[in-house]
């Protein structure tokens, strides 16, 4: 299941999409992801956070505008930390952990200390 | 001090609320451990070998009068009467029930305190140098750089899911009590055309394979470091090592990459970022140091008269009284090292005490040290008399700030399921050993740091005399290393033993110890000095000569 970054269910993907693995150099994709409009990042395990790093990367220097797509093994507790970094989309295979990134999604980004620098 | 706002009492509300819903779930079985540990150690809670333990985060070792005495409640409601002073500046209550904390992270929230990111991977307490705002030479006072590094990772989107843990150590002095070398990330303040800003260091590390860090940069504007910090956590975050737990720290990469390549790399994170990079600004740092609010210390002070000690207060505050940077005042180190005591805990009636003591005399302000002692940074000289009879009914007059009997000890195996072997043992049979020699001021400056395991928490291997525990049998077995060093001679010490029984390695250690009297040149050179000028040989003999 597919959802928003509020945690509604989102229409089924019709664009391609650009699937990137955690390992990889984002900098040798300069030209498919200024193309793409859609991307796909992945969590191997719920430990690996190369891809908020990949979601940095790709929002705040390539410029992506397009959907951030998180998918693997993402935690319910994480979700929120996600959509901070970027992603706007959430794949969740199981429906019972669907149903529980849906409700994590639906609160607002936790209450943050003073904000500090640019947090872009 | 740092003073809470309404702002941070309500993240922390927030996250205790959270994590009380994360309990729940664990203990109606909704969530499996395997799910749970990875959120409680975000919280800081660890399961050790006979309950669960809380590591409670001291922002850069500093606390007031209240939030001491907050935890001595905690100690006697929920724990065992006392609390353990950590090598990090943190406290740790070891005797915790799991359906407890909930209630203790609430209470502790209360107090602006928590225990968020004292564990996982991700970036962990900034520790800095104890004399942080008052010290004589200091550059700047690394606590509002160490403040704003800690706001933007705390919980931040990208780096909340590092290979492993990252730590900070931060010193705005040029002599370093702060260890930045040896640490991920480590900042000295100092000092450019009139300019106070940021000499960088990254992949130092104290655990297994120790390593001294590298400069990354010379000299950083104020507004940069969080930029710099950024690329460093950038550059680790998608290249640091996944696969195995040992291998998965900033050290590692630096030692796969080189030096000269992972500069690079940080470099071009830097200049990467663009218009993304975070910046602090000048109004923004002001702002933050203000938020440490400076003791209105009297004027007068100026002319007190010297204080009327007794020899035995004036034998004590000659070891324990540190230079102030206000006239007539003084930090004062409580030592938590008594002759057969165990290094770092303090216990619940001494805690009190010591928070009434703090608000009489040192303006409420208390400061944990990494060497597992206490600070009372602000005394008004005049009142050190008064300061040491009121220190003395709570055993707190140790006078060994600094000397072989203010020894270093991670908990080892009689808490910790990492450990190879006890730790605590062997420091009570060492510090009744020195105790009985009565060598303490004759030896001078000497660092006996003792760890458990190669996870090296008492940083044996920055130590004069290292201590490591190592696995043999049932019986306890340790290594004797020496010639370690974390400031401007940073060193890594090396093994001079093979594995000693707990005896065996407190009568190795007297004999190194009396080795060094018979060899130095004369008082006036220290044992790191010794050892420097000497190397190891004339000490591994002594080792080898047993009786």
């Amino acid at each position: 299941m597919l959802l928003d970054e509020t945690g509604l269910e989102a229409a089924p993907l019709t664009l391609d999409v650009l699937v990137i693995g955690d390992t990889t150099d984002l900098r040798s994709l300069a030209a498919e992801v200024s193309g793409a409009a859609a991307i796909a990042l992945t969590f191997p395990a719920f430990r690996n956070g190369r891809a908020y790093s990949q979601a940095a990367v790709l929002r705040k220097m390539m410029g992506f505008k397009g959907l951030l797509i998180a998918r693997g093994d993402i935690l319910v507790d994480q979700v929120r930390l996600m959509r901070e970094a970027g992603f706007n989309r959430f794949d969740v295979d199981d429906p019972a952990r669907a149903a529980a990134v849906a409700a994590m999604l639906a609160r607002p980004d936790p209450a943050r200390w003073r904000q500090t620098g640019a947090h872009a | 001090m740092y003073r809470a706002e309404p702002v941070d009492i309500a993240v922390l509300k927030e996250r205790a609320h959270d994590y009380r819903d994360q309990v729940e779930r664990r203990l109606s079985g909704a969530m499996s451990e395997d799910h749970f540990k990875p959120l409680r150690l975000m919280n800081g809670l660890y399961l050790q070998l006979h309950a669960y333990m809380l590591r409670v985060a001291v922002p850069f070792g500093c606390y007031s009068a209240a939030q001491l005495r907050v935890l001595a409640t905690i100690s006697r409601r929920y724990d065992r009467h006392y609390a353990h002073v950590t090598t990090r500046q943190n406290f740790q209550f070891n005797w915790l029930k799991l359906s407890d904390t909930p209630e203790i992270l609430d209470l502790l929230a209360d107090y602006g305190l928590h225990a968020i990111q004292t564990s996982g991977s991700c970036v962990r307490a900034i520790t800095v140098d104890p004399h942080a705002g008052f010290g004589r030479h200091e550059v700047g006072d690394p606590r509002w750089i160490a403040e704003s590094i800690r706001r933007w990772t705390s919980l931040h989107p990208e780096f909340t899911f590092l290979p492993r843990k990252f730590k900070i150590a931060i010193t705005g002095d040029e002599t370093d009590r702060s260890a930045f070398r040896l640490h991920d990330l480590g900042i000295q303040l100092v000092k450019k055309d009139g300019e106070v800003g940021a000499r960088i260091f990254a992949g130092g590390g104290m655990g297994r394979g120790p390593a001294i860090g590298l400069e990354v940069v010379a000299f950083s504007p104020i507004r940069d470091v969080l930029g710099w910090v950024e690329a460093i956590l950038r550059v680790y975050n998608l290249a640091g090592r996944r696969d195995h737990l040992y291998k998965s720290r900033i050290k590692v990469l630096v030692a796969s990459l080189g030096a000269d390549a992972f500069r690079a790399e940080v470099h071009q994170a830097f200049a990467d970022a663009g218009e993304s990079r975070p910046v602090l600004s000048d109004a923004e740092y002001a702002a933050t140091a203000a938020a440490f609010s400076r003791p209105d210390f009297a004027p007068d002070a100026a002319h007190d008269p010297a204080p009327a000690l007794n020899p035995i207060q004036a034998h004590w505050a000659k070891r324990m009284a540190i230079a102030h940077v206000a006239p007539g005042y003084t930090g004062v180190m409580i030592s938590l090292k008594r002759p057969g005591g165990i290094p770092g805990d303090i216990d619940a009636d001494q805690m009190d005490g010591l928070a009434d003591l703090a608000e009489q005399f040192s303006f409420g302000e208390l400061r944990n040290t990494k060497e597992q002692n206490i600070l009372l940074p602000h005394v008004r000289l005049r009142d050190l008399p008064a300061l040491y009879d009121g220190l003395e009914p709570l055993g707190l007059t140790a006078t060994n700030s600094g000397l072989a009997s203010d020894i270093v000890s991670c908990p080892g195996m009689d808490y910790c399921n990492l450990a190879s072997a006890r730790s605590i043992p062997l420091s009570q049979v060492l510090s009744e050993r020195l105790d009985r020699l009565g060598l303490d001021d004759e030896l001078g400056p000497l660092s006996i740091k003792i760890s458990g395991c190669v996870n090296a928490c008492a940083h044996h291997h920055v130590a004069d005399i290292g201590i490591l525990g190592v696995d043999k049998t049932d019986t306890d077995y340790h290594q004797i290393l020496l010639g370690g060093a974390s400031d401007a001679n940073a060193s890594l010490a090396r093994t001079i033993s093979k594995a000693l029984t707990t005896d065996q390695t407190a009568d190795a250690v007297e004999r190194v110890l009396r080795r060094y009297l018979q060899v130095r040149t004369d008082s006036e050179e220290s044992f790191a000095a010794c050892v420097r000028r000497l190397g190891l040989t004339p000490f591994k003999e002594a080792v080898d000569a047993a009786g």
